[in-house]
């Protein structure tokens, strides 16, 4: 692997002219130079980042607003005549190494992005290299984890209505707890409660199952469900559990309407899993649909989760599509179940 | 105690279950409902029960019109019956706690009476075991003890021995007359009229949603001028039965 050339390291006031540079690296040497106010300068950068990003989403950003930039410099000087092989060597074991505490992070991945004689500090911050991964893997999750979370709530709810509504009646059990002196709405509200928490708690372990599986992916496995660095925000994780718990509610509300309309067992499991069966299919809809979600989609009960979590995650929603989401889920809801309770006049 | 006034029921607008049925029910009497299937005893049972409402006439309990005092009826009342299964994966002993609790009834009072109530039925070996584990009888011994739990003045119990057998029939009979003889006022219902002749101080034939006769197994022998109850019902039914 060609020569490795010993390296020296040049603190500022040594090297103040060009010929004392050109001088190290005619022997062969590197020569790494921080400018004057490096140190404040990244210092300023970190603190202008933070303030950026507590007001703009990362991806927003990149669709006009204009980044924060540094004054840092580091400048790698080094003989032309190397052949890139041993440069990119050199660099590596010797600068990097070196000055991995100075942010020099990328440069030992992709030399290629190495400017011959000015290194560009942006592309040594962590935090920046954290925020590309972040964008490449957001979109990707985009088009899987709304999917997966929907059906992973339904799947819960289908499931539990299915015991503690449809079964508890079909065993008889329902008629015992209804001869308590439990109202009936109490017994009713008891049921639907426990299949809700039991449905936020689903989703938010499989959130994290999806996180974490993002985040061990350190090789970055172009064959991978999800790529390295899915990163959400505060705001869209609120506004993502404000979907989930909302799309739980009108998931129990329906499988409540459909098991107190229809008195079989068969027929219940059947139309139980007729959203089941849609979900999935959308599960595949999703990995090749094109851009956002249009107006009616964030209408349609079950599917409007799927797009206001998929446009969340991608940064592309509005205040409006997160609260239609959620308010005609609610009125879903309340609309469904009030229909239950006067039916069978608990 | 129990008094059923003029109840009738009807499912859809052509039919009738029940076409102005009435009767009353004293302390310490067991009052037997006996009728082929579908003569209308289950809804009967839950009409009086609260579990559907009558389309007309109405029920007291304890004095208490059993439309207005919903919940009041459920302290009052036990409702039993072979359709009703437990929850399958609970154990009789959760399953007990729970229904005290539903009961709001004392902690130490309702362990007390779990003891005593396991003692008696023969739970107690089982009560570790899950209820699908159990076998029918077990199944609906535990239902007995568990709708019994807040010890109700009036019991009601559809098909008391459906699907059990003999043993376990003997068991619960015998139990019910012990209840009879504490004071309670029980309404059981049957198609079974051997059931009905053992246990009942007064039984209503009930044929097509209608008491077609009601009185002692005498009374009734005598009413329909035969020799022995089988053949009085038989004589009611053939007399009354509308194809
Ligand atoms: N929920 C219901 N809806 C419609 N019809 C019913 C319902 N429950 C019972 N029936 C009808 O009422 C009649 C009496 O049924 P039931 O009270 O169960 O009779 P029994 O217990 O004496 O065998 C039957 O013809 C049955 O079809
Ligand atoms: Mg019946």
């Amino acid at each position: 692997m060609g020569t490795i050339y010993s390296f020296k390291e040049i603190a500022d006031d040594e090297v103040d002219t060009k010929s004392e540079i050109e001088a190290h690296i005619s022997k062969g040497e590197m020569v790494v130079t921080f400018n004057d106010t490096y140190e404040k300068d990244v210092e300023q950068y970190y603190d202008k980042l933070g303030k950026f990003f507590q007001e703009y989403e990362p991806d927003r950003v990149i669709k006009g607003k204009m980044y924060p930039s540094s004054n840092a410099e580091i400048k790698i000087y080094f003989k032309e005549d190397a052949t890139f092989s041993t440069r990119s060597e050199q660099l590596k074991q010797d600068v990097i190494d070196k000055y991995v505490d100075a942010y020099p992070d990328l440069a030992g991945i992709d030399t290629s992005l190495i400017p011959k004689d000015n290194i560009d500090t942006n592309s040594f911050n962590p935090v920046n290299k954290i925020l590309m991964n972040r964008v490449v893997a957001n979109l990707r999750a985009a088009r899987i984890i709304p999917q997966i979370m929907v059906l992973m709530i339904y799947y819960t709810v289908y499931s539990l209505a299915l015991d503690i509504f449809a079964g508890d009646r079909e065993r008889g059990f329902f008629t015992k707890l209804l001869m308590s002196p439990i109202s009936p709405r109490t017994i009713i509200w008891g049921k639907l409660l426990t299949i809700e928490a039991m449905a936020i708690v689903s989703s938010v372990l499989m959130f994290f199952m999806m996180f974490l599986a993002s985040w061990l992916n350190f090789s970055n496995d172009a064959l991978s469900l999800l790529p390295f660095g899915m990163l959400m925000l505060p705001g869209q994780l609120l506004k993502i559990a404000a979907i989930c718990i909302s799309s739980a509610m009108v998931m129990i509300a329906l499988c409540v309407w459909i098991i107190f309309d229809l008195q079989k067992p068969e027929d219940i499991t059947v139309n139980l899993q007729l959203p089941l069966a849609t979900i999935l299919i959308e599960l595949f809809i999703f990995m090749i649909r094109p851009g956002n979600p249009v107006g009616i989609e964030y209408v349609l009960p079950i599917h409007n989760g799927m797009a206001a979590i998929y446009s969340i995650m991608l940064s592309t929603d509005t205040v409006a599509t997160t609260l239609v989401t959620v308010l005609l889920n609610v009125l879903y809801t309340v609309l469904m179940l009030s229909q239950v309770l006067k039916k069978e006049e608990f | 105690m129990i008094t059923v006034n003029n109840i009738t029921k009807s499912f859809t607008k052509d039919t009738q279950t029940l076409k102005g049925v009435s009767f009353a029910v004293k302390e310490g009497e067991i009052y037997g409902l006996l009728g082929p299937n579908g003569a209308g005893k289950t809804t009967l049972m839950r009409i009086i029960s609260t579990l559907i409402k009558p389309t007309s006439g109405d029920v007291t309990i304890c004095g208490l019109d059993v439309a207005k005092n919903v919940l009041e009826i459920h302290r009052k009342i036990g409702f039993l019956t072979t359709e009703v299964k437990l929850d399958p994966l609970s154990t009789p002993d959760q399953l007990y706690d729970f229904f005290a609790e539903l009961y709001d009834i004392d902690k130490s009072d309702a362990d007390v009476a779990k003891e005593k109530a396991f003692e008696e039925f023969g739970i107690a070996p089982f009560r570790k075991k899950r209820i699908v584990d159990l076998s029918t009888g077990m199944k609906q011994k535990v239902s007995i003890a568990i709708s019994l739990i807040h010890n109700p003045p009036v019991i009601v119990f559809d098909e008391p021995t459906n699907g059990l057998d003999i043993l376990t029939q003997k068991q619960v009979t015998d139990y019910l007359l012990g209840l009879k003889d504490k004071g309670h006022a029980i309404i059981l219902s049957t198609h079974i009229f051997s059931v009905a002749e053992q246990l009942c101080d007064r039984i209503g034939i009930l044929i097509d949603g209608e008491l077609k006769a009601e009185g002692t197994v005498d009374e009734l022998i005598e009413y329909t001028g035969t020799k022995t109850f089988e053949e009085a019902f038989f004589e009611l039914y053939v007399k009354n039965h509308k194809e």
